[in-house]
């Protein structure tokens, strides 16, 4: 019972680490980099009034947004929404590939279970939706649903890409089987993988309206679509809960193709269980700066692009991404059966 | 000639797929210059508003910026072409005839900054030219009813006019 409790102890430590301190002041750091990049690539200034250099912009925004308006207004459709979006969000935590420690549950398909909560967060909306009894409301809900549905295909098919390869969908395999440098990544290993690693960056994209294909969730059906009339605290809610869309996409992206949490090779060598504990930090931060970059590359890409329409999404990702995760699942069956695996 | 043209159409495929990938490409490289602000035209264009306030005054805005509206009524003749011609219909003007000078007396004038557009037709159409543009660009108000700006002269009443036509000829004399 000691030991249960313990244990207990130690996981709601870990998580609340991964939620506290890795995960929030990372999405205060990204709110920052994406208004101020942005506004560099568009010839603007940017945030510039709060902190310096406007660094605390996304603070000051923050408590506006808590300010405005009481949540006094509960219906049971935005709670179940809230409440299945919330525990996709603390369920997924938990396995996210943030380094050995941080890792607090890894089964024989962990690799598949994101696409179980994004299909579990579609349906939630698709709830939503529904229950608002509005034309337009039901019609931006499937439409969200869609889009997020059509993506799962070929991020299905690029992860199964990944298990034949490694031949498990376990993180802790996939982790050993990668190195540290560009080479022994998986997406590196195969031009298949390659594509692979591709079509799953662009399908979590779609998945979770994202820009620039985001226009399911754009202003207009802020107005008329599933989020009508969200505004104030619950519009930070919506935030979060996308923003942490494209955190897990990104840190599953790294986990899976980007030579997941593994350190040099010297630096595990001989070291105490003090610095086991540093060196966990170490590998969180180091998958931190992968997905940093991976973000980085998508607001790069979304400031250029513009926004695609949802039927465009849905035929690009049947048209485009589909037939290159078939193909790239083919060939590398074929590449692993020739001795190359 | 079935195999040729499924050959045909992968190829069609993989070139639309280049095609797409190279303007993408392209158009990223576009921003590049931007984001570390080399050459002239790639400096910030924007400018610090309303804290702290731009460095510029009202006299190096652009000559034909189109600030809120002034109506010189001394000027105006009263003929409501400026009110006909807006499409927001944001100006309401009454007047009053004048036996004695012919001219019109414009009772109200007002401008409705809530409506108005500011998109320069009733200048361009009033003749006398005593409706302009200033430079004055900020409007704001915590009342609707302040959003209105006033140029007419007011109603007058029949006794007041004829007491203004007695007076007249002795400023004449003057």
């Amino acid at each position: 019972m000691e030991t249960l409790a313990a244990s207990l102890l130690d996981s709601v430590i870990r998580l609340a680490v991964v939620w506290i301190g890795i995960f929030a002041p990372f999405y205060g750091l990204m709110g920052y980099v994406e208004r101020k990049f942005s506004a560099d690539l568009q010839a603007r200034i940017g945030p510039s009034l709060v902190g310096p250099r406007g660094m605390f912009q996304g603070v000051a925004d923050l408590i506006k947004l808590l300010a405005k308006r009481p949540l006094t207004t509960h219906h049971l459709p935005d709670t179940l929404q809230w409440l299945v979006g919330f525990l996709v969000l603390y369920s997924s935590a938990a396995l996210l590939p943030l380094g050995s420690y941080f890792l607090l549950f890894d089964t024989e398909l962990s690799l598949l279970l994101p696409l179980v909560f994004v299909a579990i967060a579609s349906l939630s909306q698709l709830w939503l939706a529904l229950s608002l009894g509005r034309v337009e409301s039901w019609i931006g809900g499937i439409r969200m649903a869609a889009q997020s549905l059509v993506a799962l295909f070929p991020a299905m098919l690029s992860i199964l890409c990944v298990g034949v390869y490694v031949g498990s969908f376990q993180w802790k395999a996939i982790a050993e089987i990668q190195g540290f440098s560009f080479h022994h990544w998986t997406l590196f290993s195969s031009p298949f993988l390659f594509l692979a690693g591709i079509v799953f960056y662009l399908s979590g994209v779609a998945m979770f309206h994202l820009p620039p294909m985001d226009a399911a969730v754009g202003s207009q059906e802020m107005s008329g679509g599933v989020y009508r009339g969200i505004a104030g605290r619950a519009l930070v809610f919506t935030r979060i809960f996308r923003f942490y869309g494209l955190f897990m996409w990104c840190v599953f992206a790294v986990g899976a193709f980007g030579g997941a949490w593994n350190l040099p090779e010297f630096s595990s060598d001989g070291v105490g269980s003090s610095s086991q504990t540093s060196l966990s930090f170490l590998e969180a931060i180091l998958v931190i700066v992968k997905a940093f970059v991976l973000m980085v590359f998508l607001f790069w890409q979304s400031r250029v692009s513009p926004r695609l329409r949802v039927d465009h999404v849905t035929n690009f990702s049947w048209r485009v991404l589909v037939p290159l995760s078939l193909l790239s699942l083919l060939g590398q069956t074929l590449w692993g059966m020739w001795g190359n695996g | 000639m079935i195999s040729l043209s499924i050959f045909r159409n992968i190829y069609a495929y993989m070139r639309s797929l280049y095609w797409g990938f190279r303007s993408l490409l392209e158009s990223s490289l576009v921003v590049v210059p931007y984001l570390f602000g080399w050459g002239e035209h790639r400096k910030e264009v924007t400018e610090q508003y309303p804290d702290p306030v731009s460095s510029r005054t009202e006299d190096d805005l652009p000559v034909k910026s189109r600030g809120m509206l002034f109506n010189d009524v001394d000027a105006c003749t009263g003929c409501g072409d400026c009110s006909a011609v807006c499409p927001a219909n944001c100006i309401r003007i009454e007047v009053q005839d004048q036996p004695a000078t012919g001219k019109k007396w414009v009772a109200v004038y007002d401008i409705d900054y809530g409506r108005c557009i500011l998109c320069g037709l009733c200048v361009e159409v009033c003749e006398p030219a005593s409706l302009k543009h200033t430079k004055r660009y900020e409007g704001a108000h915590y009342q609707r009813e302040h959003l209105f700006s006033q140029f007419g002269r007011g109603w007058v009443s029949k006794e007041q006019r004829e007491k203004w036509e007695r007076m007249r000829p002795m400023e004449e004399v003057e």
